[in-house]
């Protein structure tokens, strides 16, 4: 069972709900200022505290370095690692909730980052979940913290409550119409950050962002999560409208679109990763504005995550030339689709 | 106008890059500004701008500038490069250059969400009760002594010898 696999609400608009928790256990160094051993010290001392924890009772841990390049980026292309995290492959693990709802990153920039994820806009229900797994951690590993800056980590960005709180739009609509950066302009003046899919400095794949708090201190975690759900809660009004005016005033350009691109993904025989993201994005407005009704959204979610590069040569178990992988995604892609 | 870079050629591309209102002018030539070998283009990546905020624009460095946390050894010269600090002491001993940045990020510099839970806590208000409980005895112990209530003295003294060795005996 994965995120990908559940349906969320709002799931037309909505991919997902993301709350990550920053947190170091007091009194050792941080990952940057680690000596050789720290990193395996931390490690202990978290599977060690959290082991006998009813609240991690079905939790399996990942370790980074008996893991292969290709499993390590099948996590980041599941949104259960950060690339940040791969670049501790020597220290770094994951300690995952048999849903994957709740992962423990350990090593990456700090000691722990505590993430909740889940399908649609559920974002208070996603900080929760990190909440409550942080509460169980810090029972057994005293945290790094201070009255007045709140959690210590090892980036000033990210003092205080140590939340990021993001959540992936897909947003084809505004952008087909134009109204796209008007409203990431706007939303940036709200405070927040708008990013790629795969976060800072990724490439906007698919029309799919991130959007997150910038401000980690002063506010609460409370504040945060309602800031969030209640800016993407106007964002999805706001492409739901630009969905029913396009729908209304170009009908026919739109169905063609969307038909053609439809007709590709279950009939191509090679198609890019990119061009991939492109044609998902068509085909979940599809759905969202029932054009196509024989798949739903959590059908292409899963999709999505199946035909990411290093999914597709864990899934070969081996690995693939570009041009092989591109064959083999078509395959999967119209297997999926042409139930 | 000559190229500030080759000096050679014709400047025709004028950049100006302001940094914490200071602004900085550069005059190229094509060529140069194609290849790009100068300064002028730093990556602009977080690191950059935390390490602009804090007034870190590479300038010649002053001698206090090398200062190193006692507790894990990083240097406030590393928090300028990489944006990152080595351990929670370093938020103490590098407070004057660490305080206006989280200021400029956060707009606040007061934590107001969750704090430890309930262990740490509890720990904390023990700590309080024990300190209160033993003012109280010695109170008591000295009223008892005034009153020439020696039994009940010898009770408290040993009540405050008790509570003593539980919080370690710091407090003679």
């Amino acid at each position: 069972m994965s995120v990908w696999e559940i349906t969320g609400p709002g799931n037309d608009i909505v991919v997902s709900s993301r709350v990550r928790l920053a947190r170091n256990l007091a009194g050792m160094p941080f990952p940057p200022a680690m000596r050789p051993g720290q990193g395996d010290e931390i490690t202990q001392k978290v599977l060690t505290g959290v082991q006998n924890r009813e609240e991690f009772n079905g939790y399996r841990f990942l370790q980074l370095r008996a893991l292969d390049e290709t499993n390590r980026i099948e996590l980041v292309e599941r949104h259960l690692a950060s690339t940040d995290l791969l670049r501790n492959p020597d220290v770094g693990g994951i300690l995952l909730s048999q849903d994957e709802t709740v992962a423990l990153m350990i090593n990456e920039e700090d000691h722990l980052r505590i993430q909740g994820l889940l399908p649609g806009l559920q974002i208070m229900e996603a900080a929760n979940r990190a909440l409550n797994a942080e509460k169980a951690v810090e029972q057994v590993c005293p945290f790094a913290f201070d009255e007045t800056l709140g959690y210590l980590t090892s980036c000033p960005t990210n003092v205080g409550t140590g939340m990021r709180a993001s959540v992936m739009v897909h947003l084809p609509a505004l952008k087909l119409i134009g109204m796209l950066k008007p409203l990431i302009d706007s939303v940036v003046k709200a405070g927040l950050a708008v990013r790629g899919i795969y976060g800072e400095g990724s490439e906007a794949l698919g029309d799919m962002f991130q959007v997150s708090n910038q401000i980690t201190l002063g506010a609460t975690e409370e504040d945060l999560a309602t800031t969030i759900q209640a800016v993407c809660g106007q964002i999805v009004d706001r492409e739901q409208t630009a969905r029913d005016a396009l729908l209304h005033s170009k009908r026919l350009e739109v169905e063609d679109r969307l038909y053609r691109s439809w007709g590709i993904l279950k009939h191509a025989r090679t198609v890019s990763s990119k061009e991939f993201m492109q044609l998902l994005s068509d085909a979940r407005l599809a759905v969202g504005m029932k054009l196509v009704d024989d798949v739903t959204q959590t059908d292409l979610n899963k999709l999505m995550i199946a035909v990411q590069p290093a999914a597709l040569q864990k899934h070969a178990g081996r690995e693939l030339t570009v041009e092989e992988r591109d064959i083999i995604r078509a395959n999967y892609i119209r297997s999926a689709l042409n139930k | 106008m000559m190229c500030d870079q080759c000096g050679e050629r014709q400047a025709t591309i004028f950049l100006t890059k302001v940094v914490n209102g200071e602004k900085n002018e550069m005059h190229l030539c094509k060529k140069c500004a194609e290849e790009g070998q100068n300064s002028f283009f730093e990556d602009i990546s977080l690191v950059n701008i935390l390490a602009n905020l804090s007034g870190g624009t590479p300038r010649v460095r002053q001698p206090e500038e090398t200062l190193v946390c006692p507790n894990c050894g990083f240097s406030i010269e590393r928090f300028r490069r990489e944006g990152r600090v080595g351990c929670e002491q370093c938020y103490r001993h590098f407070a004057a250059e660490l305080t206006p940045v989280m200021r400029k990020i956060h707009g606040s510099l007061q934590h107001t969400g969750k704090r430890p839970g309930a262990p740490v806590r509890q720990s904390a208000s023990t700590e309080k009760t024990q300190a209160a409980q033993m003012t109280d005895l010695r109170q008591r112990l000295k009223a008892a002594i005034k009153g020439e209530e020696y039994e009940k003295a010898a009770m408290l003294r040993d009540e405050i010898r008790a509570l003593e060795a539980t919080t370690g005996g710091a407090k003679k």
